[in-house]
């Protein structure tokens, strides 16, 4: 019998050039008052992205550091985070020396780099984000041209990963604000040819947190990691909104039409 | 105003002062906020200079002579600048809000200010001829 001998691997020896240091912000609303910024050394590896820092504080140097993952490559948008004061994927964003991580901002924070996404979904779920149809399609797949698609599919490249949220000013300073994420889902659903919901969804984005708040900045457009252009799609609706309320103006429905007056 | 309405005035600045990482666009939405303000501040100014007339004409004009004197023509100057600005950018983002040029936002940001400048430069001009006098 042949005993197998385990060689063990070269423990590299650590050298300082090998390390990176970065600062991130640590907080727990339930058992601390405010927040701090704590550094920490880790070894950096070539293409190493933020989301491997967190991974190797985690379970190599046991830091109990809250922060959400999931896929690792940019599409299911939970990863959202401040790199150096800029909305950024961890998953995707090239780790540096000296970083300053922080949890997006324009959200209140659950604990450390986990923000609470409730004032999104809160948003979103009164937009009907889903196909209105009148009826069921026929056939499967469905007969839908790129053409007619083409100017949906740019809103619907959108992860929701919520830079766009974190990076504007207006809702930063008012949080009634429906802001870029949600108004770039109601956008491609407005844009999609077999929705026929295009109506309701105007309505309830003309109101004064509406598309009317957006003052062009284009700060979701710049943070924007898939090219979604929130800020086109809050223009587009903005037009859309036009028409619908000088339709309404002309044919006297203006009864329904939301204003600051408290209509809804 | 209330305490809580000022605190939460005071919060939203607050936000908007966070420079790290910003873009164009963010500048140019702050400078016209903030370009804004200072022509309210100009309007109350102008009120006031209005209110002299019932004082009389003698505190009119002679408030009239303090302002065209040659140590206001910087204040005059920036007046101009910051009204340019301000109609300059609120212009480009009307074009913008009505769906034209949104894609070429920043392009059309830059051409407004040159022409902003060209304006800024002819008008300062016209001021400094009128308060210096015609060498």
């Amino acid at each position: 019998m042949t005993m197998l001998q385990h060689t063990p691997e070269p423990v590299e020896k650590e050298n300082a050039k090998d390390k990176i240091t970065v600062k991130i912000f640590r907080f727990n609303p339930r058992t601390e008052t405010t927040p701090n910024y704590v550094t920490y050394r880790v070894p950096i590896k070539k293409l190493m992205r933020i989301m491997d820092i967190f991974e190797h504080l985690v379970e190599v140097q046991g830091v109990d550091l809250a922060y959400r993952s999931s896929c690792g490559m940019m599409s299911c948008g939970s990863c959202g985070i401040l790199a150096n004061g800029v909305p950024k994927l961890a998953c995707v964003e090239p780790a540096e020396e000296g970083m300053v991580i922080e949890p997006l901002a324009n959200f209140p924070v659950i604990r450390d780099l986990v923000v609470d996404r409730s004032l999104y979904d809160e948003k979103i779920s009164t937009l009907l984000p889903f196909l209105i149809r009148e009826d069921s399609h026929l056939e499967f797949p469905e007969f839908v041209r790129h053409s007619q698609m083409k100017s949906r599919n740019t809103f619907a490249q959108c992860i929701s990963c919520l830079l766009c949220m974190s990076a504007c000013p207006i809702v930063a300073s008012d949080s009634d604000f429906i802001g870029p994420a949600a108004l770039t889902r109601v956008a491609s659903l407005v844009q999609d040819v077999r929705d026929r919901g295009m109506e309701t969804r105007i309505l309830k984005v003309s109101g004064p947190d509406g598309v009317s708040r957006c003052h062009f900045i284009g700060e979701c457009s710049e943070v924007c990691p898939v090219d979604a252009k929130p800020s086109l799609a809050i223009q587009i609706l903005r037009r859309k909104s036009t028409r619908s309320l000088l339709r309404r103006v002309l044919t006297l429905r203006t009864q329904n039409y939301p204003s600051r007056l408290g209509t809804s | 105003m209330a305490t809580s309405e000022l605190r939460s005035l005071l919060a939203s600045i607050s936000q908007w002062l966070k420079f790290r990482g910003k873009h164009a666009g963010y500048w140019a939405f702050l400078f016209q906020r903030g370009s804004g303000v200072v022509l309210v501040a100009y309007l109350y100014l102008h009120l006031y200079e209005l209110r002299l007339l019932l004082v009389g004409s003698v505190a009119y004009e002679g408030f009239l002579r303090l302002v065209l004197s040659p140590i206001f023509l910087p204040f005059d100057m920036l007046l101009f600048a910051v009204g340019i600005y301000h109609g300059a950018n609120g212009l480009k983002t009307a074009i913008n809000e009505f769906g034209y040029g949104i894609n070429h936002s920043k392009s059309l940001l830059v051409l407004m200010l040159i022409i902003g400048v060209i304006v800024w430069a002819y008008a300062s001009y016209a001021v400094a001829e009128f308060s210096l006098g015609t060498p």
